[in-house]
């Protein structure tokens, strides 16, 4: 018994030595201080300076366009059916899968870079993305191939319908509470912030911006008819003026689809930055955006999507919700797609780009 | 069994005093990144200061302590991000302004310094609600009695007139028990000067709440009184909210009253 007991005496007394010289002092760890991808990236895109949040719809009308076509880049993102059916002549197809990479090249002789597409809606987002991506001399034809021809019209004059119709409130909803951003990882491929920033934009280039508006299982777009169908809607959001949302100049009553919460955008002090309100969009479901046209909201879907939410625009915007309401104002009739917007340009069919 | 009692220590001791360095006189100074913040009730959130130490000895000059790479956020009431930017002179702000720090939010600061992570979190206090004041002729101090928040201390300074010149300069600090509903905080005696009635209606008394976390810190400074600034060089043995390696600082919620005047 002895001889047992002193060994293990032994080891006790030297286990007790040797545990506190071991120890790391552990009394300055971080109990929580692991941050976060989405956090850092919101960072990143501030750093890079928070494009979204400060700039105008880079939008150019199609005068501007048919006065500098040896001066701009045009490039076609509709299928190449559609182009072939007809395009400006001069303008490169180019599917959006591989637009990410075609425009981060430097073209010194093109003081712009036009993106088309069919209704302005594609070609908005995508410029979005490519923004925020560092492309900064981008820009997109205002409501697409639709306002250089007739030829190509059909979609925007089918849309115009005031499908809000009788469901409407006069009220102001509040702001969601703050909810965490969605959570985004970094890849095995992404090193860096921006690396990751780049994967991202390039993925949803690749996924596209479905333009066949009937569709209902685009991740991108929705029609303000399915949603009002839901019975579960997602939080939709107004952006623009505020007269977009809040105003009836003929009647100077304020309406809009029950339950819209109105969020601002560049002119105004965007409620899409850090400081402000971006946070009040649910990360848990999804977020439907209308506006004017359709395609300022397709712009700002980019944006959310890229930070992670799902987020969808909806198709033609007002020009499909309340029709009548954007003749009826100055404020707001630029977002109607009238003839006036049609130029009737030429175009050439078949095989032939820059 | 004699060689129990000499290897079985030997080898522990060998292993326990593996990590043992020899100190290098050289390099004795040990630099310290320094968090700064005070986050005021009610106020706009005026950033957080990074900076390093510098060695004794070395002027102070902020040129050469601010830290210009610093990655970091604000996470409020744990769903709000709002990522900090560098301004100037170690300072780090919200890329816009606007960014308020209302009574019962929670701040939490994330960083990254090269690798050194660094976190804090502190509560906003609400603003001093004083029941009452009075002079206390016979310690020359003025006291207020103020309504108890949870996760609040209490500071309180007499002020002279409207002066700020003539005030004292650092809080004296008062910790509720649990359970209690409201607290006598004092200031510090006034010099026995302010004593006569020449100055009586102008002894005025401004109370301030703390995220609980400032009584260490408090403690620390008042008591052992390490260093001079413990914000600017060397780190002493202050009581820091703020965690890292080699990270010292404060990012601390305060709640500060109105002048109030007593006698």
């Amino acid at each position: 018994m002895k001889k047992l007991f002193l060994p293990k005496l032994i080891l006790l007394v030297s286990s007790i030595l040797f545990i506190p010289c071991c120890e790391k002092d552990k009394s300055t760890e971080p109990s929580s201080a692991a941050t976060e991808t989405n956090a850092k990236f919101l960072a990143y895109l501030e750093d890079e300076g928070d494009i979204i949040n400060n700039i105008l719809i880079p939008a150019v009308d199609a005068p501007e366009v048919f006065n500098h076509l040896n001066d701009y880049l045009l490039l076609d993102v509709r299928s190449n059916a559609e182009y072939l059916q007809g395009h400006i002549a001069g303008s490169k197809n180019i599917f959006t899968d591989s637009l990410f990479a075609f425009t981060k090249k430097s073209y010194p002789s093109f003081s712009k870079v036009i993106l088309i597409s069919s209704t302005g809606q594609a070609a908005a987002y995508c410029t979005s993305l490519l923004r925020i991506a560092g492309v900064s001399n981008i820009f997109y034809l205002n409501f697409g191939m639709a306002s250089w021809n007739e030829f190509f019209a059909s979609s925007w004059l089918e849309s115009h319908d005031t499908l809000m119709g009788d469901k409407i409130s006069y009220d102001e909803p509040a702001k969601n509470n703050y909810t965490p951003l969605p959570e985004i990882r970094l890849s095995s491929a992404a090193q860096s912030i921006k690396d990751l920033l780049n994967e991202r934009s390039n993925a949803l280039l690749k996924e596209g911006f479905e333009e066949n508006f009937n569709s209902i299982t685009s991740k991108t777009s929705m029609r303000f008819s399915t949603w009002n169908n839901m019975l579960t809607k997602p939080y939709l959001i107004c952006i623009g003026p505020l007269v977009l949302y809040s105003s009836n100049p003929k009647t100077t009553d304020t309406y809009h689809p029950l339950g819209a919460v109105y969020y601002r955008t560049p002119p105004a002090v965007s409620d899409f930055r850090s400081v402000t309100f971006l946070q009040t969009l649910p990360s848990d479901k999804p977020i439907v955006l209308y506006s004017g046209s359709g395609q300022e909201s397709a712009f700002y879907t980019a944006y959310l999507r890229l930070l992670g939410y799902d987020a969808k625009s909806v198709s033609f915007g007002m020009n499909n919700m309340n029709y009548d309401l954007l003749l009826h104002s100055d404020l707001i009739s630029i977002y109607a797609f009238s003839n006036s917007v049609i130029k009737n340009y030429p175009y050439v069919t078949g095989s032939g780009g820059k | 069994m004699i060689k129990y009692f000499i290897f079985v220590p030997l080898l522990f001791l060998s292993l326990a005093c593996e990590n043992t360095q020899s100190i290098d006189p050289a390099i004795l100074f040990q630099e310290y990144v320094v968090v700064n913040s005070e986050l005021n009730s009610g106020e706009l959130f005026k950033g957080v200061t990074f900076t390093k130490t510098l060695p004794l000895g070395t002027p102070y000059d902020i040129k050469i302590a601010e830290l210009k790479n610093v990655k970091a956020y604000l996470k409020i009431n744990g769903a709000k991000i709002v990522p900090l930017h560098y301004v100037s002179d170690g300072v780090y702000k919200p890329l816009y302004d606007g960014l308020y720090t209302e009574a019962g939010e929670t701040f939490e600061l994330f960083a990254e310094y090269g690798e050194t992570v660094i976190y804090s979190v502190t509560k906003i206090p609400i603003e001093p609600e004083l029941r009452s004041v009075s002079y206390q002729a016979a310690n020359n101090n003025l006291l207020a009695n103020v309504t108890v928040h949870e996760g609040e201390v209490y500071g309180a300074i007499w002020v002279l007139g409207t002066s700020s010149t003539r005030a004292a300069s650092m809080p004296e600090l008062s910790i509720p028990d649990a359970g209690t509903y409201n607290i006598n905080v004092r200031t510090a005696n006034m010099p026995e000067e302010y004593r006569t009635n020449t100055y009586d209606g102008r002894r005025n008394i401004q109370v301030f709440s703390y995220d609980k976390q400032y009584v260490q810190y408090f403690n620390s400074i008042k008591v052992n009184v390490p260093i001079e600034n413990g914000f600017m060089q060397g780190g002493g043995s202050a009581g820091w909210n703020v965690y890292g390696q080699n990270v010292i600082g404060m990012f601390i919620g305060v709640g500060k009253g109105l002048i109030k005047n007593v006698n």
